[in-house]
């Protein structure tokens, strides 16, 4: 079959008979038809509407020759009236903006007058200075243990070739406490992904997946072992899973039944994990986010391109619709837990009165169930992600990550109040790498939400910046850490488009990466605050083969994801 | 509409106000005739919608064209047309009921039905609402793009498309409903 799904097909039949297919998307559809008999069947159907509708229109209007003479004798009559009205309203208009101008002189004379004479400075008063380096911290605390997902090269049996298991690791920050969780070493062809610790850092929850089947899997590191938690789920499309904000239970969406549901279960440890099914539609429910006091999940129901966002009881009951429109969106509750952030990408929209579907913002009232495009990209082709975080006083930071140009990504941060919108600073690749073009910025925003750490694959190296959206001079907005070479990630892979996954700490003050340390690869950890007080700070290899010395974890021949357990 | 021609408008030029309604009145009637399928209120709306550009001619940016909007004034003249059509059709039926009246005869516009399909999609036409039925004659027989049709109805080109889509399955469902 060819590059196009069905469903796809027929949205662009759709966007054809609107004037909205690029050519590009034509020819798919095109070769497309040629193979799929009920889409070309369709496109037939629609065609003979469009041609019937045509038809039929002509028909009746184009035989009318337009108005009677009458029309243009009272236009006529009447245009004189009307236009003199219009001058005198012009004139009026004009003397109004005079007597404004002059207004607004008398008001500037004034406040001219105040500036040259200044109040007295108090010379007891403190003068607060702005801190050259910000503290970073979140006022979070940093667990006992960092988990990872970890890989071995080990042969076949009976065979020479040789393969990667993978298991999931714990380990002591300091170095100490290493365990192998799942010691998948007999080929059991498992794979492990999505680490996520429990907001209260009592538990650790991954996924363990074996021919499509997906099987939440639950440790405690304090009492040790592992144990599945219900039956497995499908999951094609990774929507993932996500822990409820009092870390009890945990929502996902599974599509065993043919489509998508919504469910939750307790993982928190209990015997009864209370497995329940939250939605029943035909349509695709996923998109499910929590709300911050955990009592609402909110979600999407997506029915061909049609979208529909519903809020629910975390128990399911009372499902309500507060927005419609199209394609997929993001979401994001705010943090009183009154509105909801959605937002699009290109052909995707929300409907509002004043809305214009292009890659937008958008915040949801759900109990006035009123819609507000809070910002609209025009150029559609400008946009290839947000990033949104919600502050207090209804302050909402987004990023629009510009599409690359060969690999030059382009970013561009915003704050919005509802009311008004502010740059707060264009992030250029060529701020920050000016010798060659190719780089590829990446961004991994710290757990405070204010800072993040800039990697910026340029000229054969990894150059690491802070970026705080804080910042009170643009001068200080993105500050250079340290640069890396290429052979920091293992692989030694260079070439346009090279990038290195960061994680931070849950105190927001540590980042971690996986590098090279020569030897082999190693989970590195750097602290970014002494490292901006002091440039001399040092990486701390936490695991892997950091010397020529072996060590028990020399073995480890790749790294996955890092996540290291909160502590409230 | 070149500007200096719109100028000429603006400043009361009975010659150019003669030749800017003469260039556009058959347009904006067959609008206004698609959307009110009555000639006399078609005739009335054309009249109203000229006045209407007069009027607000100083305020028009040429950013747009003149057409757009031309019609989305047109578009707003017939539906407040039809929104008072409807006031009047509900008292209508009020006196009806009281009085015993019988109902008008149709209109001649109304009957002239060419054949039984025509018939057909007519009917499947009339059932839409108001939302769906304006971005359907101006997408087939204005012919205009989905840009044009969101700035006179003011809204999204999306939602545009959006009722397109719920219109043209409306449409082919009620065609199906209907036997041949």
């Amino acid at each position: 079959m060819t590059g196009i799904s069905h469903k796809q097909a027929q949205r662009y039949l759709r966007a054809a008979a609107d004037g909205l297919l690029r050519e590009n998307q034509r020819a798919l559809l095109n070769t497309h038809l040629r193979e799929c008999a009920s889409c070309h069947a369709e496109a037939d159907e629609l065609n003979a509407l469009e041609a019937r509708l045509q038809k039929n229109f002509q028909a009746r209007w184009d035989a009318s020759d337009g108005p009677s003479r009458n029309v243009m004798t009272t236009i006529q009559s009447r245009s004189r009236r009307i236009i003199m009205t219009n001058q005198i309203n012009t004139g009026l208009k004009v003397l109004g903006g005079l007597a404004f101008i002059l207004a607004i002189g008398v008001l500037f004379n004034l406040l001219i007058g105040k500036v040259q004479n200044p109040p007295a400075i108090n010379p007891t008063a403190e003068i607060i200075m702005p801190q050259s380096v910000p503290s970073i911290g979140t006022g979070k605390f940093n667990g006992e243990w960092i988990a990872f997902i970890g890989g071995k090269v080990v042969p076949w049996p009976d065979s020479t070739a040789l393969d990667i298991t993978q298991d999931v690791y714990l380990i002591h920050p300091d170095g100490t406490g290493f365990m192998n969780l799942t010691n998948n070493e007999d080929h059991t062809g498992h794979l492990f992904e999505n680490l996520q610790w429990s907001p209260d850092g009592k538990n650790l929850i991954f996924l363990r997946i074996q021919n499509d089947k997906r099987d939440f899997i639950r440790t405690n590191p304090d009492i040790g072992g592992y144990s599945t938690i219900t039956r497995p789920i499908t999951d094609p499309d990774n929507y993932g899973y996500s822990w409820s904000p009092n870390s009890t239970q945990i929502a996902f969406a599974d599509s065993s039944s043919g489509n998508y549901d919504i469910y939750t279960e307790y993982a928190d440890g209990r015997n009864d994990p209370q497995l329940r099914q939250l939605t029943n539609d035909p349509a695709q429910d996923v998109g499910f986010v929590w709300s911050p006091d955990g009592s609402q999940i909110a979600f999407e129901r997506l029915s061909s391109e049609k979208l529909s966002i519903y809020v629910m009881n975390n128990d399911g009951s009372n499902q309500r619709e507060i927005a419609r429109g199209s394609g997929k969106v993001k979401l994001l509750w705010s943090q009183d837990g009154k509105s909801i952030y959605a937002s699009s990408a290109e052909n995707s929209w929300l409907e509002c009165e004043t809305c214009v579907a292009t890659p937008a913002i958008y915040r949801i009232d759900i109990n006035k169930l009123f819609i507000r495009q809070i910002y609209a990209e025009k150029n559609i082709s400008n946009v290839q992600a947000w990033h949104l975080y919600e502050k207090p006083q209804n302050t909402l930071y987004f990023m629009r990550m510009d599409p690359p140009v060969f690999l030059e990504f382009w970013g561009t941060w915003m704050q919005t109040d509802g009311n008004s919108l502010r740059s707060l600073g264009e992030m250029n690749p060529h701020q920050t790498c000016r010798t060659t073009a190719g780089n590829s910025l990446s961004e991994y925003i710290s757990p405070n939400e204010r800072f993040s750490i800039i990697s910026n694959f340029c000229a054969g190296g990894f150059d690491l910046y802070l970026a705080d959206r804080e910042a009170t001079t643009q001068k200080k907005q993105i500050t250079h850490l340290l640069r890396l070479p290429i052979s920091t990630r293992f692989s030694g892979e260079g070439g346009d488009g090279a990038y290195l996954p960061i994680f931070w700490s849950p105190d927001g003050r540590t980042i971690m990466y996986k590098g090279n340390s020569g030897y082999g690869p190693v989970i590195y950890l750097l602290d970014v605050e002494k490292l901006m007080e002091n440039p001399a700070t040092k990486l701390i290899p936490l695991t892997g083969t950091p010397s020529e010395f072996s060590n028990s974890f020399d073995t480890i021949q790749w790294f996955g994801e890092i996540q290291w357990q909160p502590q409230p | 509409m070149n500007s200096h021609w719109l100028e000429q408008c603006r400043e009361g030029d009975s010659l150019a106000i003669e030749k800017m309604v003469h260039t556009y009145q058959k347009d904006v009637y067959r609008l206004a005739l698609s959307i009110l399928e009555d000639p006399d209120e078609a005739e009335d709306s054309t009249q109203e919608t000229f006045l209407a550009a007069l009027r607000a001619i100083s305020s028009f940016r040429e950013d747009a064209a003149f057409k757009t909007w031309l019609f989305s004034i047109t578009i707003n003249v017939c539906r407040s047309r039809l929104q008072r059509g409807k006031t009047r059709g509900r008292l209508q039926q009020i006196l009806q009921s009281l009085f015993h009246l019988r109902d008008e005869v149709e209109h001649p516009e109304k009957t002239a039905m060419q054949n039984q399909a025509d018939a057909e999609i007519w009917n499947a036409l009339r059932r839409l609402d108001e939302k769906h039925r304006i971005p359907i004659v101006l997408r087939y027989y204005h012919d205009l793009p989905i840009t044009d049709i969101a700035r006179m109805l003011n809204i999204p080109p999306g939602t545009v498309h959006s009722r397109l889509n719920h219109a043209r399955e409306k449409l082919r469902a009620y065609l199906k409903e209907e036997p041949r």
